[in-house]
């Protein structure tokens, strides 16, 4: 077999062996590599594996398995033990995998089946994301609080009718070119321009907080308290035999909490699943500062129902009395 | 400028003050045999945009420089009609006819990097700094303008490259590029140097430095590396830190005078506040007995 044809047969096959780990290389990249290592000395170990590298490998994460693949297929080196990671022992073991079949295929020219995609290790947010919120243990509640928030802050997004000054606009701004234009004699030499901006959508969030909800009412509290704080357009109430509306509660704790007023208590100390169990008068003294929940506490089947309407009733009154709420709500 | 070797690129590249590894000579030397745009990827302060300005004097070519930013649209990438120009000149002709053509000519057009790099005569190097903080709009127009070098100007007509320029892309890599942008262009991933070749990189841009000060600055920056930092120190911090350094007359290194230049190396106060009283002191000495050693 010439020299060239050698060459070329091993570097399809090598780009076969990554191809099965994984890797998005096609014919394209393949005769990239091929033109790369026409330009440059094979007999330099170094610069046959950069040009290799170079064409065939477009993204950082794929670099360890394109070292572990080159080794294996080119030096004949045998595929190390992990090392490290998990999800390092895996690809690991998918080159050399890729390997052998491809080895095994040139030998014996028999067709093996077509590798699985990679897979990688499982993250400890991929297991949260099937745990039963019943289930969940303080730190992962904490972790839990984390990913709630930023799910929270990912608001839905849309256009607004008005337009605002924007350089970069779609739209001519006919009233300010024209009053611009009066600088120049008339001439319209200023061109601004409009845009429509994005604004968070209105949302209102409904949570169950009932009885029968007790284990998962945190977490949605939780949620909602997340929500709340992205801004204004969020209403939220939760219901147990009847409808709290939250939003002033939880703004408050918000704004307590980023002014640092009131000294933080621990996750756990929070209203969660105690909220149901107790009553409205004592979860008045504690709720707002750390976690809205306890105000959840008077909508809940198990509070006394005699009381907690009075003291509802007291509760609202004394929301509307408050300067803050007017800022804090949006209707 | 042609060069016959991957060797012949890496020594122009060093008599023009820049150290390239063998990963990155061998990218930009392909990057000019195949035509083809290379991206360079890496940590900020790595060498990223140096590596262009190096290759632009080496080759003796212009260096254009499109620095990317969210927001960027062809009229600050391509070109833009100048419109004040225009309108002056419709007011200065107001008296005699005007042809719409006098109007659109070349004259009155702003050009911007992209078109002055496909339609310049002389030998152009063009870099696409930060590629990764530009919109995705932007990255499919930019992988239409790098397949065929064209630019077309509906009222001038199709501008083709007369000569492709040699384009480096940059990305430190805050988002994914996408696919079709990467297939189009070769890959290299710049890491951090080893200890020797940063020794060397500092003793280069830092003429006149202790041998023993670059050696102790480098190995200090290095441990500083193996910590869990918000923004590891690039060679670039290095560099200035060591300028500092040699700047302050200093010959060693010591906790006194890194407390007080740290800000030259850690660029957020998370990461200065990481590095402190017995962390700082057990890095320096660390770094100093590194130094010894090597």
């Amino acid at each position: 077999m010439p020299a060239g044809d050698a060459i070329l047969g091993h570097v399809v096959t090598f780009g076969r062996v990554l191809h099965e780990a994984g890797l998005e290389v096609g014919p394209g990249r393949v005769a990239d590599a091929l033109r790369a290592l026409d330009a440059v000395d094979l007999a330099r170990q170094e610069d046959v594996y950069f040009s290799l590298r170079q064409t065939l490998v477009s993204r950082h994460d794929e670099l360890d398995l394109f070292d572990r693949a080159f080794s294996a297929w080119f030096l004949r080196a045998p595929v190390l033990p992990p090392v490290r990671s998990r999800s390092s022992a895996e690809v690991e073991t998918r080159v050399g995998q890729a390997v052998d079949r491809l080895r095994t295929r040139e030998t014996e020219e028999e067709e093996a089946d077509p590798g699985d995609p990679l897979e990688l290790g499982a993250s400890g947010h991929e297991l949260l994301r099937d745990k039963d919120f019943a289930e969940l243990t303080g730190d992962e509640l904490r972790r839990l609080r984390e990913l709630i928030a930023r799910i929270g802050r990912s608001r839905p997004q849309r256009h607004s009718r008005r337009r605002t000054p924007d350089a970069r606009g779609d739209r001519l701004d006919v009233r300010r070119m024209i009053r611009r234009s009066l600088r120049a004699g008339g001439d319209p030499l200023d061109r601004p321009l409009r845009t429509r901006k994005d604004v968070p959508r209105k949302l209102v969030v409904l949570c169950d907080v009932s009885g029968s909800m007790d284990s998962y009412a945190r977490a949605l509290l939780l949620f909602l308290h997340a929500v709340v704080g992205t801004g204004r357009g969020v209403e939220a109430f939760a219901f147990g035999t009847r409808l709290s509306r939250l939003t002033p509660t939880s703004r408050r704790a918000i704004r307590m909490r980023r002014s640092r007023a009131v000294p933080r208590r621990s996750s756990t100390g929070g209203a969660g699943r105690g909220s149901g169990r107790r009553s409205a008068s004592s979860t008045r003294s504690t709720a707002g500062a750390h976690c809205p929940a306890g105000r959840s506490s008077s909508s809940s089947p198990t509070a006394g129902s005699a009381r907690t309407r009075s003291s509802s009733g007291a509760r609202w009154r004394s929301l509307r009395a408050r300067p803050t709420r007017s800022s804090g709500s949006t209707r | 400028m042609e060069f016959a070797s991957i060797d012949e690129l890496e020594e122009a590249l060093r008599g023009a003050d820049y150290l390239p590894d063998r990963g990155l000579s061998t990218a930009l030397y392909l990057s000019l045999m195949l035509s083809k745009p290379v991206l360079l990827e890496g940590e900020a302060g790595v060498g990223k945009t140096e590596a262009a300005k190096a290759l632009a004097t080496v080759l003796g070519a212009r260096l254009i420089r499109l620095q990317c930013y969210e927001g960027l649209d062809v009229a600050h990438a391509v070109y833009e009609w100048n419109y004040p120009r225009q309108l002056l000149h419709i007011r200065a002709a107001q008296e005699g006819t005007l042809r719409e053509e006098e109007l659109f000519g070349p004259e009155y057009l702003i050009r911007r990097p992209l078109l002055e790099a496909i339609d310049s005569d002389g030998p152009v190097v063009l870099l696409i700094d930060e590629i990764d903080r530009a919109d995705e709009e932007f990255e499919a127009f930019l992988l239409e303008v790098l397949s065929d070098f064209q630019i077309t100007i509906p009222e001038l007509g199709t501008i083709v490259a007369r000569r492709r320029p040699a384009v480096i892309l940059t990305s430190n890599r805050t988002r994914e590029l996408h696919d079709a942008l990467k297939r189009r262009a070769l890959f290299h991933w710049i890491g951090h140097p080893s200890i020797e070749r940063e020794i060397a990189i500092v003793r280069l841009r830092v003429p006149g430095i202790p041998e023993r000060l670059a050696g102790e600055a480098a190995a200090f920056v290095r441990e500083l590396r193996g910590l869990d930092l918000a923004k590891p120190p690039g060679v670039a911090e290095t560099i200035d830190w060591a300028m500092a350094l040699n700047a302050l007359g200093r010959r060693e290194i010591d906790a006194e005078v890194v407390q007080q230049t740290l800000g030259s190396v850690l660029k957020y106060r998370e990461d200065i506040d990481a590095v402190q009283d017995e962390t700082l002191s057990r890095l320096v000495e660390a770094a100093r007995t590194a130094a010894a050693a090597g």
